[in-house]
């Protein structure tokens, strides 16, 4: 229990370092913009379905970059410093090590989840004036789990993306690449009745999944494929790789 | 002076190699250490102290063998030559978690404690990147203490320490030896050596070029620097 709890602990002093309030503050900014559109849309909205399709519309591309780019941020600072090295040279192991960090990105894939779920029903009940039970009524548990599961793996994206560069910069720029790449898919295969690309590349099936309200086998099966095989690049990664010392880089 | 005396090894190193690429890092170092000793690592830069600490300390894979004594990575206190503190959190914080990771948090007042000794005392909510290099070297030395460890390993402790704080460094080196303590110590700063050390092991190349005790380089030699420049320049004739 100590190997899931003692990193834990650590990842959790961790959180509340300056700069990764800081950059929660400017995540926090890049939020207003889809929640504005959002109250916009409201105008026009007339029931409570029709509102969590928009809100799933609005807040889902942000959500995902905000998992990614906050984690491979935050990681970032772990190699960039060398506080991964020292804890490794002081005795942590490097399975715990990934297992404070998966820990702490299913917290917060949780949090942001109850975030934009507060927002759903924050809108409906002073926008439309709508009860909480009519408003939950669409929320099954495969919503929850879809929606926890792709945050999960964006969060994952972005370790995968320092524990390979071993550089913030190119995981920061990489990220939002990736998915413009793929969003252009998304583009192409607009009119097409066929959507290979849309469907199963990983941003993508990222996106829908985070958009299914049911089991949808498919997106499903891609995003925990893409989630297995990112954690174990990470530890296969971690634990092959010398940690020199920067002087030694 | 003891012939019965049973020598006791903390780290026994034997034959390790360890390769960058095609460069040759270390090439088949052996070496013991002694307990209750302070072993200072000397040689110029890029001769392979910090390799050799890397090997001990597994951050990076190498051939041969490495045995701790009875005492696992945790037990050691450590100093690296690049810190390695999370530079926006404040030095309690940082002690905080070096502190979990090695024994399980230790309470408010053993950390004061350790903060004080360093003589940090008053500093603690400071963030890492607003303290000078010499105080942050401060911070790595509580970091060390941290379980009252009996072997400490300090890659080049002296870097960016001002004179008082080499002094400073000095008298802890020398009390924690009096209590008992291993030291491995890898520096080129043999004045300072020449105070501390029991036992020089000369690294030059990748190789361990000599490995003597204190005592016995003054006897032959007079002093360090001497026995330095001696094995440097026939190693390089070589």
């Amino acid at each position: 229990m100590s190997h899931i709890i003692l990193p834990l602990k650590v990842e959790f002093i961790k959180l509340f370092r300056k700069s990764n309030v800081l950059f929660l503050l400017v995540l926090a900014y890049l939020y207003l913009t889809p929640i504005s559109t959002l109250l916009q849309e409201t105008k026009t909205i007339s029931n409570a379905l029709e509102l969590y399709t928009q809100s799933q519309i609005s807040l889902s591309i942000i959500s995902l970059l905000v998992m990614a780019i906050f984690f491979t941020n935050s990681i970032g600072n772990d190699f960039v410093e060398g506080s991964y090295r020292k804890l490794i040279a002081i005795g942590l192991n490097k399975k715990e090590y990934i297992i404070g960090k998966l820990l702490l990105t299913l917290l917060f894939s949780t949090l942001i989840f109850g975030m934009n779920l507060s927002l759903y029903l924050i809108l409906g009940i002073t926008k439309l004036d709508t009860s909480l039970s009519m408003l939950s009524s669409h929320l099954t548990v495969a919503l929850v789990l879809n929606q926890i599961l792709s945050l999960f793996t964006a969060g994952v994206f972005g370790f995968l993306f320092i524990a390979v560069f071993r550089n913030r910069v190119v995981g920061l720029v990489f990220f939002p690449l990736w998915l413009s790449i793929e969003f252009t898919f998304r583009l192409m295969e607009y009119h097409s009745e066929i959507k290979i690309l849309t469907t199963f590349s990983p941003g993508n099936a990222l996106f829908n999944l985070y958009n299914t309200l049911n089991i949808e086998f498919i997106p499903l099966i891609i995003v925990v494929t893409t989630c297995i095989l990112f954690i174990t690049i990470i530890y296969q990664n971690l634990k092959h790789r010398d940690e020199k010392s920067q002087q030694l880089q | 002076m003891f012939p019965n005396t049973k020598i006791i090894y903390m780290v026994t190193i034997e034959h390790v190699k360890k390769n960058y690429g095609k460069a040759s890092i270390l090439k088949d170092v052996s070496l013991h250490v002694k307990k209750g000793r302070i072993l200072c690592l000397l040689g110029p830069n890029g001769s392979g102290k910090s390799t050799l600490i890397n090997c001990i300390l597994s951050l990076v894979k190498y051939g041969g063998i490495i045995r701790y004594n009875n005492f696992t990575k945790k037990d050691i206190g450590l100093i690296l030559e690049d810190e390695g503190f999370c530079k926006d959190m404040n030095i309690y914080n940082n002690l905080r978690i070096d502190s979990m990771v090695k024994k399980g948090l230790i309470s408010k007042d053993e950390l004061q404690q350790l903060i004080a000794k360093v003589e940090l005392a008053g500093q603690e909510k400071k963030l890492v990147n607003k303290l000078s290099m010499g105080m942050r070297k401060r911070l790595s030395i509580a970091s060390a203490l941290i379980n009252d460890p009996d072997i400490l390993i300090w890659d080049e402790p002296y870097n960016s320490l001002d004179p008082e704080g080499i002094i400073f460094l000095r008298e802890l080196i020398i009390s924690l030896n009096k209590k008992g303590k291993t030291l491995i110590i890898s520096t080129h700063l043999l004045a300072e050596v020449e105070k501390i050390a029991d036992d020089i092991a000369l690294i030059y190349n990748g190789e361990i070029l000599s490995v003597m005790e204190m005592n016995k380089i003054i006897e032959q030699f007079e002093n360090l620097e001497n026995f330095y420049l001696h094995h440097i320049k026939n190693s390089k004739k070589v």
